[in-house]
């Protein structure tokens, strides 16, 4: 073979290979965790299967919010705003139609609203979107209080929030477990498609890709979607496993939540995130059985220490190729 | 109407200070201090001590002040220590904001929801040391301003990296800022929290508020007193704003 051509080839080769074995690590990450869910389910612990409902609830929002981060390379304080508008749109929903399936137009519709409004703030600098949507988040929460409803003559909501009907908890973690599983499956398979180059270049140097070719604005808007629907289908299933909305849907616990759990996990890994959110999860729990929510002090901690971990991540990965 | 006109004009004095502070925050010690919601929280609290156990009112305040000036040196601290650029640096000031949240909930575990029983400060009375906190800022901000420090204070907020070249000590007027505006902020949390049930994210809505007003009046892009005087009026306009809508 001609040299010159082989030496053309060579980083292709390198290229199909990494994938391969990427392809591999996805293979069996994905086996793991149908194992592991389904195991979780067979032993019929009401509480481990509750709270690990909840993680996986968590583990949905930190992969929708990873996306926008990994494909998008903007950092969101401020995904409650498909969280939480979900919840409240599904409670309401359901308490107004009593029609378990109008949740799914709620979902939709609190996914869409939040995509455009992400995909509006999108247009400021990176630096600045982390701001802008963190006081967007904020500001839902404190507003949260004043949604108000009529039901009988009674008025409802508030700061004490919604109440709605009980679905068991078996259902709840087969559809959230399906919408882990799925989310975890598309957004992998999504990064090892071709086509994700076309978002990480966006994502690498804006002006570059613009010069490029690339359409910028629409790969915005897809992010925006993307990452929208699926944290507000998350939202839903949190309104459907508590039975219960209120403000507390829109807390910065929740919006900080993604960012702590992925503080710890390897560059653009989504196994990493699910398993930070899992550990969060249940040290959380295990910290607020101790004493009431002592598990923020730990959060606090994470914030604090993150540049420092980062940094200290980065360098491994880059320097001694850990 | 009249009461309408007062209510704003109380909003607009409250909200201004507050913005004051965030925003010399920003240009100063070059971050989004988030953890201001919890220091005001933190006046509120020393304020529920103060008049719960019937001390001294004003050495209450004055210990609001002072402690609230160490808790922002050592946030402070905690920024130049681990944080290099803007954006940690806030992220530090919010783990900050939320760890002292806890700390006050849990070393307050007799309920969620804090009130003083009696009216310690009547509402003028409250609305007056508003306006005093208000005048003795710009004042104080006038003053600085028109020496020499506020020269190097003004090159800091054009430039902070060629302030530092040109020998300014910005770390020293980072420190003092932080502290600075962290007293501030607990005072007003200490005479204004008197009035409502006081809990630990008390401070989270004049807080983000604060933060709109002085975004909305960096768009002018002005430095020195001009900004903050600049900050005012947005603060009656946004005060205006809530007032139609609430």
């Amino acid at each position: 073979m001609n040299p010159e051509v082989e030496e053309k080839i060579t980083p292709l080769r390198i290229y199909r290979k990494t994938i391969s074995s990427k392809k591999r690590k996805f293979a069996f990450e994905l086996l793991s965790l149908i194992v592991i869910l389904s195991a979780i389910i067979l032993t019929g612990n009401f509480f481990l299967i509750w709270l690990t409902s909840l993680a996986l609830i968590y583990s949905s929002l930190t992969l929708s919010w990873a996306f926008m981060e990994d494909m998008g390379g903007r950092t969101s304080l401020g995904h409650t705003i498909p969280f939480g508008l979900s919840a409240y749109l599904s409670a309401i929903l359901l308490i107004l139609t009593k029609r378990p399936e109008s949740v799914l137009f709620s979902w939709i519709a609190a996914g869409m609203v939040s995509a455009i409004i992400f995909y509006i703030l999108s247009r400021i600098d990176r630096v600045g979107f982390v701001f802008i949507t963190f006081i967007v988040g904020a500001s839902a929460w404190l507003i949260s209080p004043l949604i108000l409803l009529k039901v009988n003559g009674e008025l409802i909501g508030g700061e004490e929030g919604f109440s709605i009907f009980t679905i068991s908890l078996e259902r709840i973690y087969i559809i959230s477990s399906t919408f882990m599983i799925l989310l975890f499956a598309f957004f992998s398979l999504f990064s090892l498609n071709y086509r994700s180059l076309v978002f990480k270049a966006m994502r690498d140097d804006e002006k570059a890709a613009r010069a490029s070719g690339i359409k910028i604005d629409r790969l915005k808007l897809y992010i925006s979607i993307i990452s929208c629907i699926p944290a507000s289908i998350s939202g839903g299933l949190y309104a459907l496993l508590f039975s219960h909305v209120s403000p507390d849907s829109f807390s910065i616990h929740i919006a900080i939540f993604p960012f702590i759990a992925s503080v710890f996990s390897r560059d653009e890994s989504l196994s990493g995130r699910i398993v930070g959110s899992f550990i969060l999860v249940f040290i959380s729990n295990y910290m607020n059985s101790l004493l009431p929510e002592s598990y923020l002090l730990l959060y606090a901690a994470i914030l604090i220490l993150s540049p420092r971990i980062v940094r200290m991540r980065f360098f491994r990965m880059e320097i001694l190729g850990g | 109407m009249a009461v309408s006109f007062i209510s704003v004009i109380s909003s607009t004095i409250f909200l201004s200070i507050f913005a004051v502070a965030v925003s010399l925050n920003f240009r100063i010690a070059r971050f989004l201090n988030l953890s201001h919601g919890s220091i005001y929280a933190l006046g509120g609290y020393i304020s529920f001590f103060t008049f719960s156990l019937h001390f001294n009112a004003f050495l209450g305040f004055l210990t609001s002040a002072v402690f609230s000036f160490i808790t922002g040196a050592i946030l402070f601290l905690l920024v130049k220590k681990i944080g290099k650029n803007l954006l940690e640096a806030t992220i530090i000031s919010l783990g900050f904001g939320i760890g002292l949240e806890e700390i006050l909930r849990l070393t307050n575990r007799t309920g969620y929801y804090l009130i003083i029983g009696e009216n310690v400060i009547p509402t003028d009375l409250r609305e007056n040391l508003n306006f005093l906190i208000f005048l003795l800022v710009f004042f104080f901000l006038l003053a600085i301003y028109r020496s020499q420090t506020g020269i190097k204070l003004k090159f800091i907020e054009e430039d902070s990296t060629l302030a530092e070249i040109y020998g300014v000590n910005t770390e020293k007027y980072a420190l003092l800022c932080t502290g600075f505006t962290s007293s501030i902020i607990a005072s007003l949390g200490f005479i204004n929290s008197t009035s409502q049930a006081i809990f630990p994210a008390i401070g989270w809505s004049p807080l983000i508020s604060g933060i709109l007003i002085a975004a909305f009046a960096s768009i002018f892009r002005t430095t020195g007193f001009l900004h903050y005087l600049r900050i005012s009026a947005v603060a009656l306009v946004y005060s205006l704003i809530l007032s139609f809508i609430i």
